[in-house]
């Protein structure tokens, strides 16, 4: 007991050491929670203890996206957002699957690929936009909707792969059961909130502070046993619960009394996800990580340059929306520890998504500290580009 | 001028005012309760950052932007009303009938049924001023009573 104490004590003293460093050199605090946790695989060692706190945090990164991210809140930000967010799905899920493929992946792990490879990081690119005081530059509410498009689709994304864990080749059956279990968990929400926000506004209107937390509490964790009794991921239960508890009155409470729980949980999911991750194979691991990352900057610069343009935004715009999708985070972790804890074979996967996610998180900083003058830069042989590429239709043009 | 509204997901609010010498002003409410203002030149579309305030400061910016706040010396008229009780500051122009002569010769009270409480002079402030005290064009009177008391008192000017 107190070996557990001291180890506890030890990391979480770890963990906060590492973040100021990273605070003070302008990183973001995931990779140096995961880096920290690789690095004391020799002398920490892997708890189911830490891997259930891990998990709690797991539940409430999801818990806070679904709370973010209200129904009315969407539909009031969408339509534009969904045409920049389906070219960014479209560009970038695919080179991650095939990717995959080429390198003799299963098409289970293969298709977790695309996604870890599709999902930028909300909470870098967020933070970034926020520090560097470009929240009201015309590209950003272009970039935000990207993310809450992303952050959704990776959602049901995550439901579907949950409901499907199978490490042999993928089959109809159970990948339309995965699908029909989502679909079901998602209507019963919906059902949920319709009918039950006001019975939670009452039944939350509890004066004591203890037994309000000790409620929302059983809420959260409780829709999290119920999605993966269902053989979802717990994370999904999270997700909806979060969703149906931000439409009752109770909104601000919560926040204040439940975002600690988030930081101190999330600290040890990103933490448990480095102590775990397993470098036994190395020779391909590295040759498929140098590629997943040259196509997933370019990738993001061409889907981001590509929205803007949609848009209607100027090149520089355009040019910056890519520059700031680069960064990868919670999600593409979120996505690869759900696919290890129902495949015991991916252990390539979490290492390559590891890396993966350590090197782009602190690439995608530094892109984004640079976009301004990278953007400048770029911004003439791109159009020269463009004038080249444009230009034959044009002339085909004048000739009808 | 023309204002437009956007959510800003995982940041908060933002507010563009497009003033009618091309200029964009953008007000962002942060979640924190930040608040930031940047400029956008019509000939760019890169905002500049010209203020970065705190909750607090945010509000009495804007309290006195709004006009709750105010400066007298540059208020011509202003009402709080409280129920029945009126407090309004009242300039004297140059042509009012007021000036030159002093408080208690008027029989200000007597006539109007309010009370000057304050006169602004300049730089110089004088409170509860004595009846003898002759008034002067440029004044601002801090005037007290009921509704018509303090209307009254301003028919007179």
């Amino acid at each position: 007991m107190a070996h557990t104490l001291f180890l506890t004590g030890a990391l979480l003293l770890l963990l906060f050491l590492g973040g100021l460093l990273a605070h003070r050199v302008r990183q973001s605090l995931i990779p140096a929670y995961m880096i920290i946790g690789f690095f004391s695989q020799s002398f920490i060692p892997v708890s189911d203890g830490l891997n259930f706190l891990g998990q709690l945090g797991l539940i409430f990164l999801l818990f806070f996206i679904g709370f973010e991210y209200s129904l009315p809140k969407i539909l009031r930000s969408g339509r534009s957002l969904v045409v920049a967010g389906m070219i960014d799905l479209l560009v970038n899920f695919p080179i991650g699957f095939f990717i995959g493929l080429f390198f003799g992946w299963s098409v289970f792990e293969s298709l977790v690929l695309g996604g870890i490879l599709y999902v930028s990081s909300t909470a870098i690119i967020t933070k970034s936009l926020i520090d560097l005081k470009r929240a009201a530059h015309p590209e950003t509410e272009t970039i935000l909707g990207i993310l809450v498009f992303e952050d959704l689709a990776l959602v049901v994304f995550l439901a579907f792969v949950s409901g499907l864990s199978v490490s042999g080749p993928l089959s109809f059956g159970p990948v339309l059961l995965g699908s029909l279990k989502a679909l079901f968990f998602f209507f019963l929400f919906i059902l949920i909130t319709r009918r039950f926000v006001p019975v939670l506004n009452r039944l939350m209107a509890v004066e004591s502070p203890e037994l309000f937390t000790l409620l929302v509490f059983s809420l959260i964790v409780g829709s999290s046993a119920v999605a993966k009794g269902i053989g979802l991921t717990e994370a999904i239960g999270g997700f909806f619960i979060g969703m149906v508890i931000a439409e009752t009155v109770h909104r601000e409470k919560i926040e204040r009394a439940f975002i600690p729980f988030r930081d101190l949980f999330a600290a040890i999911f990103f933490f448990y996800f480095g102590l775990s991750i397993q470098m036994t194979a190395t020779g391909p691991l590295y040759l498929i990580l140098f590629v997943l990352i040259l196509f997933s900057i370019s990738g993001k610069l061409a889907s981001g340059m590509l929205a803007g343009w949609v848009n209607g935004l100027s090149g520089r715009a355009s040019i910056t929306i890519g520059l700031s999708m680069i960064a990868r985070g919670e999600f593409s972790i979120i996505l690869a520890g759900v696919a290890a804890a129902s495949t015991p074979s991916a252990t390539a996967l979490q290492a390559v998504t590891g890396m993966y996610v350590f090197i782009l998180a602190i690439v995608g900083v530094l892109m984004m500290d640079h976009s301004p003058r990278m953007a400048v830069a770029l911004q003439n042989p791109l159009n020269r580009l463009g004038r080249f590429l444009v230009r034959p239709e044009k002339n085909l043009d004048k000739a009808e | 001028m023309q204002l437009k509204e956007a959510e800003l997901p995982g940041v908060g609010k933002k507010y563009l005012i497009e003033r009618d010498n091309g200029e964009t002003l953008a007000v962002i409410l942060h979640n924190t309760g930040r608040r930031e203002i940047y400029k956008t030149d019509p000939k760019t579309d890169v905002p500049d950052l010209i203020l970065d305030l705190g909750d607090q400061e945010a509000r009495s910016l804007g309290a006195i932007l709004g006009g709750t706040f105010f400066q007298p010396q540059h208020v011509d008229s202003m009402y709080v009303v409280m129920k029945e009780l009126a407090i309004e500051w009242i300039k004297l122009g140059a042509g009012s009938g007021l000036i030159g002569k002093s408080i208690r010769a008027q029989e200000i009270r007597r006539r109007t049924g309010a009370s000057i409480i304050v006169i602004l002079r300049g730089d110089q402030i004088i409170p509860a001023p004595s009846p003898d005290e002759i008034l002067k064009t440029g004044d601002t009177l801090l005037v007290v009573g009921k509704r018509e008391h303090v209307q009254n008192l301003s028919t007179l000017l």
